[in-house]
């Protein structure tokens, strides 16, 4: 510890902290602008200057470190009139009028300037206005006038990118955005540009933020003291009444957020800084979606149900009356659920309960979870903590997790930092892949031949140590320790169940650089503790189980602490975990899907969803969801449900941890909870053991049921295939695969991509990916309208030409709107299928 | 005097290694590697007194002995040939003309530091100290001078040649460690000190170029020798640049100490006819002017800082009666602004309003109170910058104001510049 005196105050701080440190831990103030505790000190905008005995100048106190005996003072009139020079500069290109007008009050009182201004040259026609910094400092300091006359620099505002407008104008150059970009994102995009009084931010060589790999993190619209970058959706917002903590659904990472609230509107969201998992980041979906979805124009605000075949708006009453009437015809087998994975944990309980008791049915499926692996649940490999990632020293990535989880990049990023080498296995480059050491682009589906191989190669461990490997004797000793002590027995199993899974495997056909997947497994074993994630869509394709059985051994052969599915939408592992303990077991989405078509089932409960533009074969269809869609126009019945910030619940991230979801905002209209409107229902149709009134009382007894959560034994599991007869390759007639990708850029049926033009922009979802080669020898232009067919459907797509995938692979994003890819696979929620790809007539 | 630094200059073909070995060059490695551990060089160099050229006058051996002692890390040692200084052309005569004399010395200060990699890092804009340093440093290869096992000692080194892009921030040694690294120059902050975490985070000494090449002299000639050039405390030869209304510009070796006029007009040959001293800067742009009743001052680091200015770099910058001092302040506001690297406050905004303050009084725009303001921006910018370059366009700027406050005053009620400096 290190003892020193501020003014005149005696505070005792760790060795190596900073005056500045050690001054807000006796709280005292110390203005400053620059300085942001999740960042480097910097020392650029100097309002932080102190006087130091025994040192000649004005230090700042960010970037000094404490000595003992040290005597700070942190006040003198000189160091003021200093920090107000300082601050005058700052200023003296900074559109601050209104910061020194004589009327300022007047105009606090009667708002008598126009606040909207295509041209900010004062604070009250500043989107910051009062949540800036700036005025923070002049109010501190006291400044009354600036002696410098007026600079405008006249640039115009950047207004081409999605989602946040940039005036630097307004920006003081405190470089905030730009080490938050560099040293806590890991992205590198933003950086100074030019030189002196000229100096800018921009990406380097004044690209557009598109260009320079910027995901749109907002990170830096978070830190930015000034003006300068504003949410364009919160822009007008001014301030806000209240903070209210929750958990973000668009993702399963479960990233802690505080909502903006204004009124009964949700503004905005900043990421809390006290966030275990996500440290004060967000992602593109995160900082910017829920602003704009939560108060959509296209929210369902009022129940409706179809009399004499149109649908009229009814109260609440008259719904649920008209849906139990319904309903008490269907129950049994005629009767499906599909739930959504954006519900809660508590609401799942009470999905299954309902199908279970009040509908005596067990056709219940939270949408597109494949059956196999609900009973998968505990098979699923899933082991330690996101927060455990940057100490791996080596990383197995099956996914494109910076588009689909992008705030585990931030994590990536982090161990990369530290030297961790990073495998990535997908059949696209990602954006990920530039960062990668090693990176294999495989063919959709062979991500388990890859693997598989990369076991291989460590278990034949003599060639995999290379002897010029800076390994003592120990370290080669316990090398192989590991593999004849533990694990004796399944380890011969699985060397037996490998040989057989490789054997008639062409490998070369697959085209694999075999020195890359040496490379990858040298890499792996090497850098231990080794951390695994993989994607779900990894599993939701042919083979998928076994996919997870490979992940598993591979993860007991590396020791991987650290082993996570990256499950797409925000609960899927609440569905998973929580909900798969039915007594008669359920059907999975497939199953009900073709129960209907095959007339066995008569009546859906869609919470989570359809897909198709035509009426499916039902007698009885209720849409429940926040959103209009397309379905509303053949639904029986339409309840309005709330969103995650209108209700109360657990979400269980993909590390399997339960995370509080908060009430923040009254419903919209008459909108309601989904378990409130099942439990209605049950009550009409006269089931009990529905009478909750609170999510707390569904908590009690889901705490006395059997459900809980256990991460399964770990031990191998055979691989009990047949020597290989899966074949690589497509029917003559659909010769490209298209990978559905899922990323979850939607909430409940609502797509982000679909109906916010900044998500369109960064990815179009009417868009097929294909590789230049594909469209040449179709004749297919950039951009042209083609028909996607499978053996199951045909849709309407844009060609879009990329070298990100191979020749032979096609590539969509996951939607269940117009044209969704969905309709193209059986069983529907796979994420591959043979396509055939023709100009559209 | 004799001459030391520039003894060879005047030679055919000085830049060349058989020229310098015919005057005993590279003896004074031999003698270092042969007879000298590196932390007796350390100590000779202490003992010679010599201080750093570039600027600040540091003791360069006390500098030397900062080096971390024991580390795995590796050192580095860095010569620091980024001249750019306006009125400083002192170091580009060494390196057009007598590269190896500053191999030699990089050499030894490396073997002194326990530095395995140098780099000379050296101004864009100096083609041919560029081409000949190149040259230099490849004939010091095949010579085994530089290389692995030098001269068949136990010593390595190797030297990298980076080249600036022509930003005067970058002869700041941490911004010159950034650009090294690839990065834009930008001066970091201190502490850490760059002796303990420099180039690529390791301990680094990083020294001029003048400053090491007279390291050869000392270790070869003795520190009785060296420290009886020059005055108390500033010992050795000292390049002095000479520059402006002077008959004979240039370059002048002489001792530490050297009077100011007798630099001037003894050596520089004094004015041009018919003019009159009207100031002198005599350390390079960045130190206070003197006028014309305070140049009877010895060219020292010690009586130049007793005369409220700095020897600086030695470059001499002389101004006769018909430059307007307003005019004069204004190129070197404009050269500061230009500059500035823009990351700190004080010197990215001051410069800029340095700049534009002083075009308006030279136009003829002045408005009563710019003088005191030119003077305020400077006070607020001493001192409160990360690094000197700040400093520098202060102390360029704020004495001249001070020092020439008639003239200013004269720009602000009349409009015009004074009669004689009318052009």
């Amino acid at each position: 510890m290190i003892e020193l005196t501020i003014d005149g105050q005696r505070v005792k701080v760790a060795e190596g902290s900073t005056v500045l440190e050690a001054s807000r831990k006796a709280n005292i103030y110390l203005p400053t602008l620059c300085y942001h505790p999740s960042l480097t000190p910097w020392g650029g905008c100097r309002l932080c200057v102190v006087e130091i005995e025994g040192m000649k100048g004005y230090p700042t106190a960010c970037t000094t470190p404490v000595t003992n005996g040290m005597k700070v003072n942190t006040r003198t009139e000189e160091v003021q009139e200093l920090r107000r020079q300082v601050l005058e500069l700052i200023l003296s290109e900074h559109p601050c009028v209104c910061l020194i007008c004589e009327r300022g009050e007047e105009c606090e009182k009667y708002q008598d300037c126009i606040r909207k201004s295509s041209l900010v040259t004062g604070c009250k026609f500043c989107p910051k206005d009062k949540r800036c910094e700036l005025q923070d400092m002049c109010k501190y300091l006291g400044l009354r006038e600036i002696s410098f006359p007026t600079r405008y620099r006249g640039l115009p505002v950047e207004r081409n990118d999605p989602f946040y407008d940039r005036d630097y104008n307004l920006c003081i150059l405190c470089g905030r955005c730009v080490r938050v970009c560099n040293e806590v994102r890991g992205d590198h995009v933003l950086s100074t540009i030019y030189r002196g009084s000229e100096s800018m931010v921009s990406p380097a060589f004044h690209r557009s933020h598109m260009e320079s790999y910027c995901e749109f993190c907002g990170a830096c619209v978070d830190i930015c003291p000034t003006g300068a970058l504003s949410e364009r959706a919160r822009k007008w917002e001014g301030v806000a009444d209240d903070l209210k903590a929750t958990i973000c659904p668009l993702c399963s990472i479960g990233c802690q957020i505080n909502l903006e609230i204004k009124g009964e509107r949700v503004i905005g969201v900043i990421p809390d800084p006290l966030g275990d998992i996500n440290k004060g980041q967000a992602c593109v979906k995160g900082k910017f979606a829920p602003g704009i979805i939560i108060s959509h124009k296209d929210r369902i605000q009022v129940p409706f149900i179809r009399k004499s075949g149109k649908l009229k708006e009814v109260k609440w009453d008259e719904a649920i009356d008209f849906v139990a009437n319904e309903l008490r015809r269907y129950k049994g087998r005629k009767f499906a659920l599909v739930s959504s994975p954006y519900c809660t944990d508590e609401e799942h309980y009470i999905f299954q309960k309902f199908t279970e008791r009040a509908m005596d049915s067990f056709s219940f499926s939270p949408m597109g979870v494949h059956q196999d692996i609900r009973y998968l649940g505990n098979k699923i490999p899933r082991r330690g903590s996101i927060t455990d990632i940057p100490a791996s020293k080596s990383l197995l990535i099956c996914a494109d997790v910076t588009t689909s989880h992008p705030v585990l990049g931030v994590w990536i990023k982090k161990a990369m930092d530290k030297g961790a080498k990073v495998v990535l296995i997908h059949p696209k480059k990602v954006p990920l892949s530039r960062w990668a050491d090693v990176f294999i682009q495989t063919h959709p589906s062979t991500e388990f031949f890859i693997l598989l191989h990369i076991m291989k190669s460590i278990l034949d461990d003599e060639n995999l140590i290379p002897p010029n490997l800076p390994l003592t004797k120990a370290g080669k000793g316990a090398l192989k320790r590991r593999f004849s002590e533990e694990n004796q027995g399944e380890l011969a199993k699985i060397k037996g169940s490998l040989k057989g899974s490789l054997k008639g495997l062409d490998f070369n056909s697959l085209g694999f650089d075999p020195d890359a997947l040496e490379e990858a497994a040298r890499s792996l074993v090497l850098g231990r503790p080794t951390a695994i994630l993989y994607s779900d869509a990894l599993f939701q394709q042919p083979r998928g189980e076994e996919v997870l059985y490979a992940i598993n051994n591979l993860s007991l052969l590396l020791g991987s602490e650290v082993v996570l599915p990256l499950f797409a939408e925000g609960n899927v592992a609440g569905c998973l975990f929580n909900s798969n303990k039915g007594e008669k077991g359920f059907l999975s989405y497939t199953q009900i899907m073709e129960g209907i078509q095959g007339g066995e089932i008569e009546a859906l409960y869609s919470i989570g969803g359809i897909t198709g533009h035509d009426r499916p074969p039902l007698k009885f269809l209720i849409l429940q969801d926040p959103y209009y869609s397309e379905q509303m126009d053949f639904a029986d019945a339409v309840l309005p449900a709330c969103t995650f910030t209108e209700k109360d619940g657990t979400l269980t991230n993909l590390e399997g941890k339960a995370q509080r979801i908060n009430r923040a905002i009254e419903p919209l209209g008459r909108a309601k909870p989904d378990w409130w409107i099942i439990c209605e229902i049950a009550k009409r149709l006269g089931a009990r053991g529905f009478a909750f009134n609170s999510i707390e009382e569904i908590q009690e007894e889901m705490a006395l049921s059997s459900i809980h959560q256990d991460q399964g034994e770990r031990k191998f599991i055979n691989i009990n295939t047949e020597p290989l007869c899966y074949k690589i390759g497509n029917p003559p007639d659909y010769p490209l695969t298209l990978m559905i990708e899922s990323d979850s850029y939607h909430y409940r049926s609502f797509s982000l991509r679909h109906r916010i033009k900044g998500y369109r922009v960064l990815r179009d979802p009417g868009v097929i990916e294909m590789n230049p080669q594909d469209m040449m020898s179709r004749d297919i232009t950039d951009g042209e309208e083609v028909d996607v067919i499978s053996p199951h459907g045909r849709i309407k797509a844009r060609a879009m030409a990329t070298e990100k995938i191979k020749a032979g692979t096609t590539s969509m994003v996951f939607h269940l709107s117009h044209n969704s890819p969905v309709l193209l696979v059986r069983p529907y929620e796979q994420k591959l299928c043979a396509v055939r790809v023709e100009k559209h007539v | 005097m004799e001459k030391l630094l520039t003894k060879n200059i005047h030679l055919p073909d000085s830049h060349k290694i058989e020229t310098y070995r015919a005057t005993g060059g590279y003896k004074a490695l031999a003698k270092a590697l042969g007879e000298y551990s590196p932390e007796d060089i350390i100590d000779i160099v202490k003992r010679s007194g010599l201080r750093g050229r570039g600027g600040a006058g540091f003791p360069a051996g006390v500098k030397w002995s900062f080096m971390p002692k024991g580390t795995e890390r590796p050192k580095y040692l860095i010569c620091n040939a980024d001249e750019g200084e306006p009125g400083t052309f002192k170091d580009r005569v060494i390196l057009e003309k007598d590269p190896h004399q500053l191999l030699e010395g990089i050499i030894i200060a490396s073997y002194a530091i326990g530095a395995q990699q140098a780099y000379l890092y050296i101004r864009g804009e100096f083609n041919l100290a560029i081409q000949r340093c190149e040259a230099a440093i490849r004939e010091a290869y095949e010579h085994n001078f530089l290389g692995q096992n030098i001269m068949g000692k136990y010593y390595s080194l190797d030297i990298l040649l980076p080249i600036g892009a022509g930003a005067y921030i970058c002869g700041e040694e941490t911004s010159l460690m950034e650009s090294i690294e690839g990065k834009k120059g930008w001066p970091r902050i201190r502490p850490p000190f760059p002796a303990n975490r420099g180039l690529f985070g390791c301990p680094t000494t990083i020294n001029n170029v003048e400053t090491l090449a007279n390291v050869p002299h000392i270790i070869e000639r003795g520190v009785e020798w060296y420290t009886s050039i020059g005055t108390d405390k500033n010992h050795g030869p000292k390049l002095y640049c000479v520059s402006g209304p002077v008959k004979r510009p240039g370059v002048y070796e002489l001792p530490m100490g050297t009077p100011l006029p007798e630099i001037i007009f003894d050596h520089a040959g004094g004015l041009f006819e018919g003019r009159q001293l009207k100031g002198v800067i005599p350390g390079g742009s960045s130190t206070p002017i003197l006028r014309p009743d305070e140049i009877q001052v010895n060219m020292d680091f010690d009586s130049l800082a007793k005369a409220g200015t700095m020897l600086g770099s030695a470059g001499i910058i002389v101004l006769d009666h018909t430059m307007c001092i307003v005019r004069s302040t204004l190129i070197l506001a404009n050269f500061y602004h230009h500059e500035s690297c823009g990351q700190c406050t004080p010197c990215r905004e001051g410069t800029g309003w340095l700049e534009n303050i002083l075009h308006h009084i030279e136009e003829g725009h002045g408005r009563p109170g710019d003088t005191d303001l030119l003077i305020e921006i400077c006070d607020n910018i001493m001192g409160n910058a990360i690094c000197p370059l700040g400093d520098a366009a202060a102390m360029a700027i704020g004495p001249a104001v001070k020092k020439y406050r008639d003239e200013f005053d004269y720009h602000l009620t009349n409009k015009q510049c004074l009669p004689e400096t009318r052009k």
